[in-house]
């Protein structure tokens, strides 16, 4: 025992992933091979190493506290976030094992897939730029990897994969050239330097934070660039999608955070003119997510449109810390939120979604219809889901008008709170767009009840009550009542 | 150092300078995809070249291995498109896909418009600081062996990550390999 | 050589890069924007521990592994391309490629290729 605690203080913070790179090398014994008996074990060890890494992350944070190295950083932040991406990848594995076993390349999936969740948190836990950029870069690499042998026999989505991964190759190489310009300016090897230095303010480091938002930009397919990702999107497979939404996309809010700091310090000495600007491109972007979401019947380009709706909220909040309504603690603390958001109300909602493609062979919103009144339990769950996406409005807003005279720019808070307030209205639209569908009645008249596996009940059923507790907690503590979990409050970040 | 010396590391800085952008422009406006892939690889040489000016000549050696990949890729890619396409189809494609003169006027001016305000706007933003700092040139010619000793003994996690990921890769080479069912 | 005459310089080479992604419409083209971005960030490292920092090793080891992650990733897009697309599409990538197009089916509508 004092032997493995010996083993894991000299390995420290990299337990998770010299777990997840144990089980990569024992696949590597088994990846030829096409048996299903293999491909179960494969399956078995690799949950186990997931389960491992993510019990293992969090107990290398409470035993040993925050580690910090030339390459590495090591704190709260980070062990949330390889905390998500392992449950993303465990969530990712259960996607794959289900939809791909009969695939010859089963096993190297997985051990694409486990090697793109150590890229990723390789990402999350550098400390120094050439770790991260490589980091970075290996994991755009992975992921492009994974959706190509994802979409082995699916010739219409190739050109559109093609499509899509230009555009990370670019933004990994506009980081490049960014990085060049912090090393220019006063020899910078990490983010800690930068925030800790007096060259703070030095022209080279804005400019190369212009690129990098211009990167992050071209990463996240906002609007209008998000050609290649809705045409993927619409023609691959339901795993090569979850890879994008529940890998790649948290991945890049993460490095989004990682340069949160250094963005919050500009933002709160700019002008009025940077705060509209950031008004105006979050207003657009999540606007447009709502139109193209509405304007179309295909279920998948709904959540593609909707899932840039929650991107664009990422905006939103810069937008709000730059009018001075929250501090840039509390902008960290809603992105945080807006991630776990995501991922807990769209991996069930998507996997649903694919479930009835499956089954009914259309993609089309009209395949939804008599839904809710074959399938009452998933129905009632998928409801609570979709509600879900509307409780942050409805304390944002209430917040933004407390705020609006103590904050000083009325003006802007106005603004701010009647975007939020439009976008909402057009979110709510869509909602209830999709509920009314689950009770019309079915154009044939009668209804055949999809057959969903037995564990999807279960699984649904997991996700809803995280978010039913979540929000239960939220409510009570907005209504003053005590909720038992001592000084730790959901709601309360320092605003 | 001596001032012959010098002064040849100078013009041959400008060639290489000159040279990447010449090529750099000819690969980009240049139609026929062999023409491009010349130039672009002897973008890459001039390239090369400006490392050693730079006194950093192993690093053109380093990592030529993996861009001499990419070309090779590349003029694979290339040759396999232009080998099936006959003088005929080449020009009724070349007919289909021209744009009227308008049309080519704006594709060149928009982006070139887009690029010098943007090029102006960040002069104008850092020619302050740029022009207050001063350079002083240092010689120190390095050898392949401080590379290695500082790369194993300080980025050894990224070496490992990189090297894992070239052998799962070739699983990836594997599979694209395969025929489809 | 100036310190001020090679910042412009690699400055003019990256707008030369950014000048190609939004000119080229083939994906050689596209590579060879993409290169001259990586080359203007390589000359910028050099130049800057060449003459700022004495000679500080850390420039030339994020050189390597920048080009050498940055070339591998667009070797095996390369790979893809040539092993997994049909004639017809790689075509199209080699004459009719643009990285930026806006169509209305981006905001509006179906996407019914």
């Amino acid at each position: 025992m004092n032997f493995l605690i010996y083993i894991s203080e000299k390995i420290n913070p990299l337990q998770s992933i010299i777990v997840l790179s144990a089980s990569v090398l024992i696949s590597s014994f088994f990846a030829v091979s096409g048996r299903k008996a293999f491909k179960k074990f494969i399956i078995v060890i690799t949950f186990i190493s997931l389960i491992s890494a993510f019990y293992l992350n969090i107990y290398s944070f409470i035993s040993a506290g925050n580690f910090s190295s030339s390459l590495l950083t090591f704190g709260t932040l980070q062990v949330i976030e390889v905390s998500m991406i392992l449950f993303s990848t465990l969530n990712l594995l259960l996607f794959i094992a289900i939809y791909e076993i009969d695939c010859n390349h089963f096993i190297k999936i997985l051990m694409l897939l486990l090697f793109s969740a150590i890229c990723a948190i390789f990402v999350v836990v550098a400390g120094n730029f050439i770790l991260f950029f490589t980091s970075l870069t290996l994991f755009v690499l992975t992921i492009f990897q994974l959706a190509a042998s994802l979409n082995l026999n699916i010739s219409k989505s190739r050109p559109h994969i093609l499509g899509y991964f230009l555009r990370p190759v670019l933004t990994v190489i506009l980081f490049f050239f960014g990085f060049s310009l912090f090393y220019g300016a006063a020899e910078f090897k990490s983010m800690d330097q930068i925030l800790n230095s007096e060259s703070i303010s030095n022209p080279l480091i804005a400019l190369g934070l212009i690129i990098f938002g211009i990167a992050m930009y071209l990463y996240f397919f906002l609007f209008p660039f998000q050609n290649p990702y809705l045409g993927m999107v619409k023609r691959s497979r339901f795993s090569s999608n979850a890879v994008i939404w529940f890998l790649y996309f948290p991945v890049g809010f993460f490095i989004f955070l990682k340069f949160g700091d250094l963005y919050n310090y500009y933002i709160g000495k700019s002008s009025i003119y940077m705060s509209i600007t950031f008004m105006v491109i979050a207003f657009v972007c999540m606007l447009a997510g709502n139109i193209g979401a509405i304007t179309t019947g295909s279920i998948r380009r709904i959540l593609s449109f909707l899932f840039l709706f929650f991107t664009g909220i990422f905006l939103l909040n810069l937008s709000m810390f730059s009018a001075g309504i929250i501090s840039s603690v509390s902008t960290k603390w809603i992105n945080m939120a807006n991630i776990l958001l995501i991922m807990l109300s769209f991996i069930p909602i998507s996997s649903v979604f694919n479930e009835v493609e499956k089954n009914t062979g259309s993609d089309s919103i009209n395949g939804l219809a008599g839904f809710g009144r074959s399938n009452i339990f998933i129905v009632i769950n998928l409801i609570i889901l979709f509600l879900s996406w509307l409780m942050p409005a409805l304390y944002i807003l209430p917040l933004m008008r407390s705020r609006m005279v103590s904050s000083g720019a009325v003006a802007l808070n106005i603004i701010l709170m009647a975007i939020i307030a439009i976008v909402i209205i057009f979110l709510t639209v869509n909602i209830f767009r999709v509920i009314i569908q689950f009770f019309k009645r079915s154009p044939g008249g009668t209804v055949q009840k999809i057959r969903f596996p037995r564990f999807f009940y279960i699984y649904i059923t997991f996700f809803t009550l995280i978010i039913l507790a979540v929000s239960v907690l939220c409510l009570l503590e907005i209504s003053g009542i005590s909720t038992g979990t001592g000084s730790f409050k959901i709601t309360d970040f320092n605003l | 150092m001596s001032f012959e010396s010098h002064l040849i590391i100078i013009i041959i800085h400008y060639i290489s300078l000159s040279g990447l952008v010449i090529s750099g422009l000819l690969a980009l406006f240049l139609a026929g995809g062999r023409k491009k892939l010349f130039f672009m690889f002897l973008s890459f040489l001039f390239a090369g070249i400006l490392n050693f000016v730079y006194y950093s000549g192993v690093l053109f050696f380093i990592a030529g291995i993996i861009i001499i990949f990419f070309f090779l890729a590349l003029y694979l890619f290339v040759s396999q498109v232009e080998l099936f396409n006959t003088g005929q189809e080449l020009k009724k494609e070349e007919r289909k896909l021209s744009r009227s003169a308008a049309g080519s006027v704006m594709s060149v001016l928009l982006p070139f418009l887009l690029c010098s305000a943007a090029g102006y706007l960040v002069y104008d933003y850092t020619s302050d600081f740029l022009d207050k700092v001063s350079g002083m040139e240092n010689i120190s010619i390095l050898s392949l062996g401080d590379i290695a000793k500082r790369l194993l003994s300080d980025y050894s996690l990224a070496v490992i990550l990189t090297i894992s990921l070239l052998f799962l890769s070739f699983l990836w080479f594997l599979i694209m390999g395969q025929e489809e069912k | 050589m100036s310190f001020q005459f090679i910042i412009y310089f690699n400055l003019a080479l990256f707008l030369l890069g950014v000048f190609g992604i939004l000119y080229s419409k083939d994906i050689v083209s596209l590579f060879i924007s993409y290169q001259f971005i990586i080359i203007s960030a390589a000359v910028n490292f050099l130049s800057f521990s060449k003459l700022l920092y004495k000679y500080s090793m850390w420039g030339v080891i994020f050189i390597i592994f920048g080009v050498v992650s940055i070339y591998f990733l667009m070797f095996c897009i390369i790979y893809y391309i040539y092993m997994k697309l049909d004639p017809l599409q790689k075509r199209v990538f080699y004459r009719n490629f643009r990285l930026f197009k806006i169509t209305r089916s981006d905001w509006w509508g179906e996407d019914n290729l």
